[in-house]
């Protein structure tokens, strides 16, 4: 055995079966309204709002049977009680309260009231006793009716059938008559079992179907007038007046119309077909004004302005096809079918026209109305006025009204499909999902279209990223092309005002961004950076001071390609680092990758631009063998008083100055080419005096000279002399080679061999070699 | 609560990581109200009539005639017992013919507790016999319910479902129904919106 008690359950058909009675008869019409409604309108009427068109055909039908209830009480309240409009509004408010709040419907509570009322004299009276009946009512588990029967024999002086239902009457108290004794222990032996009754699931679920219609009937009350004059003008006026029409008059008049009036009647046809549709579709119209209505009644603002909308679209759509199919009819049967009159051709226009702009009117309306979400009022007066008029004059027509259309097997099931489908996405929408049907054109459109622009969006990205990638790649090239430009000006270790202006021009920046940049290249091979340097290194970077020294320390650590213990302890201790981290950073700075998370993005691209302009450097040097020392200035000299020259130029300079011929003696192709200038002009390399030749034309180099081409001299005239190559004079007189020997040496040969190495290597560069500084 | 189950349907079909998270919740919630009914249960000393309680009955030997403190097995209370008898229940979910079926809960599966929870309760006429009771002690049943009803509170005579009335689970469930309800109804709100920006998200990527 055990006790459930559930706070949340879910109806279905093993449920509460008085629940799922409910439910499942709400279901069942709906769902029903949902297949007449798709019969008749197709699709877009049942994604408009099926529920709500049988909610507004359902509530015409409440508010009547409403209607008959209030007018019954009302006048059993005036007629007992003497009661005012106003106090029976109140009575009426009273009873809708008492409904919702208790799950009793109104249509028990009003007889009850009527007869207590009628029992009491007093309304007030009898709302008090009709609480108590409801209390008994619930408490003695009988219906309303049977509860408010045993109160009012209670007052006719007879408690038995309130003692049946469980009140402790005592036989003093039946003695004694005492009513308002019995009325109290009624009272108190049923009290708040109405309440408690009302909290239950079952009548949870009543007095939500109470509420619901409620609605139903508040709706209808709104829409019943719309309705029958809607009607009236449909099937009470205007199809029996064609109708009359037609049959008064047949082939006679076929033949009479001129051209002109072929024309009017032409459209006096196509407006017909507009009354044709609407008569043939009523029942769309009807429902139409309903959902206006059922919308507004059950639902929220914003899902009335989305209804009208549709409403709106689906109306012109209709209006629309009705009039291109009616237009297209006329113009296929060249109005053949349609024979006009002779008589009242002028008022028959008139009234045409007056149709027409009724017809116009209302068209305008709805465009002014779209997309507005303001509250539709359907007025047929000017149109009903205009139809009579236009049925009077009407005499001559006749039109064949056509066969109704009827649907295919395929039509059906395809209708069968499409409601299956909208339930579906009703159920989904419940939980606020808009699914994406596979079956609704306009949905496969716009899921066609959401390809077209994914894959578009595919094929942006992926040119984007060529792009973005050619750009690093210029500008990769640009930071090697600066850095090669670069070179070149500082090959005289001085970059002049006029370099700097030609590398801006050059560069396409700014000369302060040229210095800026040159002071990057420079800073980390100089050991000691000012502080405006390092500002300046910062700014450019977009780093903070620290970061920037942080980073140009760790790159002078790494500069010589490793990274000693020494090295590691210093920026341990300068920088508050652990081992780890320091090896890491340098790590990553030497790889060129990103130093730290800490590093904002400027400063990697700043680092990185440095990475890429070193690579280019030691390309550069790996091409021309060239040996560059790091001794650069600390600072630019930036000279104000030279001209800036070009790579191209100063070559320019140098080869056309080659091509100039000698100027005397002081030429410095004279000075230090060995060549001279002879009195009348030409070019001698052979300066006998500077040269110290004698007269006889062979030079004596007994006091030394430098020869630099094939010449013949005279030597050993004055002494002993040697001649020596000039690339060999580092090894004359003696020279010193200091043989550091690393690691061990066994054997003679070792030995030997070092010495040799070390001699042949400072040879190479031109150090001394003595004899006497030998280490081992 | 219109809405909160079709919900709850939802996440089981469509998020059925969600509908876990959300059983979670709902566990918490329902905790302190498993805590109050359990509160509501007397201990083995308060509990009347006192020869109910735990060992208060002998159980009859079958030996000669069934003297008036021997059971044949009536269940006899045990605090501890329907204490940990109540439990709750949350999130079963079975498939039926035409869906699922959530049910959150609590449950007393304790049967000497839920006897003490709706004893008295049945009507009159359910009470009745037919037959002439045999029985040396034809109006136990009377006298137990009526000790309990003195004692321990009168429940109204149950008539239909809903209307239920019980001294432990359903009295800590009907105090606390609607806080209960709201909070479920928050947990289940707060699961539907994640599961719903999923299905937007999704949504969204095929909308042009």
């Amino acid at each position: 055995m055990a006790i459930v008690e559930r706070i949340i359950t879910v109806y279905n058909d093993k449920g509460s079966k008085k629940a799922v009675k409910d439910l499942a008869g709400l279901e069942k019409k709906f769902a029903n309204a949902g297949k007449k409604i798709a019969k008749a309108m197709g699709a877009a009427a049942v994604a408009t709002a099926a529920l709500a068109v049988k909610l507004g055909v359902d509530s015409v039908k409440a508010a009547i049977a409403d209607e008959k209830s209030q007018a019954l009480l009302a006048n059993s309240l005036r007629n007992t009680t003497g009661a005012t409009d106003s106090a029976i509004a109140a009575t009426e408010a009273w009873i809708d309260q008492t409904q919702r709040a208790y799950g009793v419907v109104d249509d028990e509570l009003r007889p009850a009231l009527a007869k207590l009322a009628a029992m009491t004299g007093s309304v007030t009276s009898a709302q008090k006793l009709l609480g108590l009946a409801i209390d008994v009512s619930a408490g003695g588990g009988v219906d309303l009716g049977a509860a408010t029967n045993a109160v009012t024999k209670a007052l006719q002086g007879n408690y038995k059938a309130l003692k049946n239902l469980g009140v402790p009457i005592t036989d003093a108290m039946v003695k004694s008559k005492d009513l308002n004794a019995v009325l109290q222990l009624t009272a108190k032996t049923f009290a708040g079992a109405a309440s408690a009754r009302a909290n239950t699931f079952e009548f949870r679920m009543k007095r939500l179907g109470i509420a619901f219609d409620e609605a139903k009937e508040s709706l209808g009350k709104a829409l019943m007038p719309a309705l029958e004059q809607l009607f009236a003008i449909l099937i009470t006026k205007v199809i029996p007046a064609i109708q009359t029409f037609l049959a008064e008059n047949g082939d006679k008049l076929v033949g009479v119309m001129t051209g002109a009036l072929k024309a009017v009647v032409g459209f006096g046809y196509a407006v017909f077909k507009v009354f044709q549709f609407v008569a043939k579709h009523k029942t769309i119209f009807v429902t139409l004004g309903a959902i206006f209505a059922a919308t507004f009644v059950a639902a929220k603002v914003i899902a009335f302005v989305t209804a009208i909308t549709n409403l709106v679209k689906a109306y012109k759509a209709i209006r629309t096809a009705a009039l291109g199919a009616a237009a297209a009819q006329a113009a296929a049967t060249g109005g053949v079918s349609v024979a006009a009159a002779v008589a009242g051709v002028a008022a028959f226009a008139a009234t045409l026209g007056g149709l027409y702009l009724v017809v116009n009117q209302a068209n305008n309306a709805m465009d002014a109305m779209e997309g507005t979400g303001e509250e539709v009022e359907f007025t047929f007066d000017g149109l009903n006025g205009t139809t009579e008029d236009f049925l009077a004059s009407l005499k001559g027509l006749n039109v064949d009204l056509g066969k109704t259309t009827t649907k295919t097997k395929e039509q059906i099931a395809a209708d069968l499909k499409l409601i299956a489908t909208k339930k579906l996405l009703l159920a989904l929408a419940k939980f606020g999902v808009k699914p994406i049907s596979e079956t609704d054109p306009t949905q496969l459109e716009a899921a066609r279209l959401n390809l077209i622009k994914q894959s578009n969006l595919a094929e942006a990205a992926r040119i984007q990223a060529i792009i973005e990638n050619i750009a690093q790649q210029v500008k990769l090239n640009e930071a090697v092309a600066r850095y090669n430009d670069l070179l070149g000006v500082v090959a005289d270790q001085v970059i002049s005002a006029e370099e700097v202006a030609l590398l801006a021009k050059k560069w396409g920046i700014t000369q302060e961004a040229v210095v800026a940049y040159t002071t990057a290249i420079f800073a980390t091979n100089d050991a000691k950076l000012s502080p405006a340097e390092i500002d300046l290194l910062a700014k450019q970077w977009g780093v903070t001071k620290q970061q920037a020294e942080i980073y140009l320390d760790f790159f002078k650590a790494i500069n010589d390609g490793k990274l000693d213990p020494t090295e590691v302890n210093t920026l341990m201790t300068k920088w508050g680092l652990t081992n780890a981290q320091v090896i890491d950073y340098a790590k990553k700075i030497s790889e060129g990758v990103t130093p730290s998370a800490l590093w904002p993005t400027p400063g990697n691209q700043a680092a990185q631009s440095w990475r890429d302009a070193l690579a280019a450097l030691n390309a550069y040097i790996a091409a021309t063998q060239a040996t560059i020392t790091a001794t650069l200035p600390p600072s630019l000299v930036v000279p104000t008083d030279v001209t800036a020259k070009s790579k191209a130029e100063i070559a320019a300079l140098i080869k056309a100055r080659e091509d100039l011929p000698i100027s005397g003696p002081n030429d410095p192709r004279v000075l230090y080419g060995g060549g001279r200038v002879a009195s009348d002009g030409s070019i001698s390399y052979f300066d006998p005096a500077r040269l110290g030749m004698t007269s006889g034309g062979i030079p004596k180099l007994a006091t030394g000279g430098i020869v630099n081409s094939p010449t013949i001299a005279m030597i050993g005239e004055a002494g002993p002399e040697a001649v020596v190559p000039l690339n060999r004079m580092g090894s004359m007189g003696g020279a010193n080679v200091n043989v550091v020997i690393n690691g061990s040496v066994t054997t003679e040969g070792d030995l030997v061999n070092a010495i040799r190495n070390a001699i042949l290597q400072g040879q190479n560069n031109g150090q001394a070699i003595t004899k006497t500084a030998i280490q081992l | 609560m219109q809405g909160l189950t079709e919900n709850i349907i939802a996440l089981e079909r469509f998020a059925p990581d969600l509908k876990r998270e959300l059983n979670k919740e709902i566990r918490g919630i329902l905790a302190p109200i498993v805590l109050e009914a359990k509160s509501y249960l007397p201990s083995n000393g308060e509990i009347h009539p006192s020869g109910w309680q735990k060992g208060g009955f002998k159980r009859f030997n079958g030996i000669g005639p069934l003297s008036q403190d021997q059971t044949r097995g009536f269940i006899a209370y045990d605090a501890e017992r329907a204490k940990s008898g109540i439990k709750q229940t949350a999130a079963t979910s079975k498939k039926n013919g035409t869906g699922f079926r959530n049910t959150y809960g609590i449950v007393q599966r304790d049967a000497a507790g839920a006897i003490f929870e709706t004893a008295g309760r049945g009507s009159s006429a359910s009470r009745s016999r037919s037959k002439t009771s045999r029985s040396r002690n034809p109006q136990a049943s009377q006298h137990f319910i009526g000790v309990i009803q003195r004692e321990h509170g009168v429940l109204p005579t149950a008539r239909g479902e809903g209307k239920d009335k019980g001294r432990a689970v359903i009295r800590a469930v009907d105090r606390n129904r609607f806080k209960a309800l709201n909070a479920i109804r928050e947990a289940v709100d707060k699961a539907s919106a994640k599961a719903q920006s999923r299905v937007d998200s999704i949504i969204s990527q095929r909308e042009v």
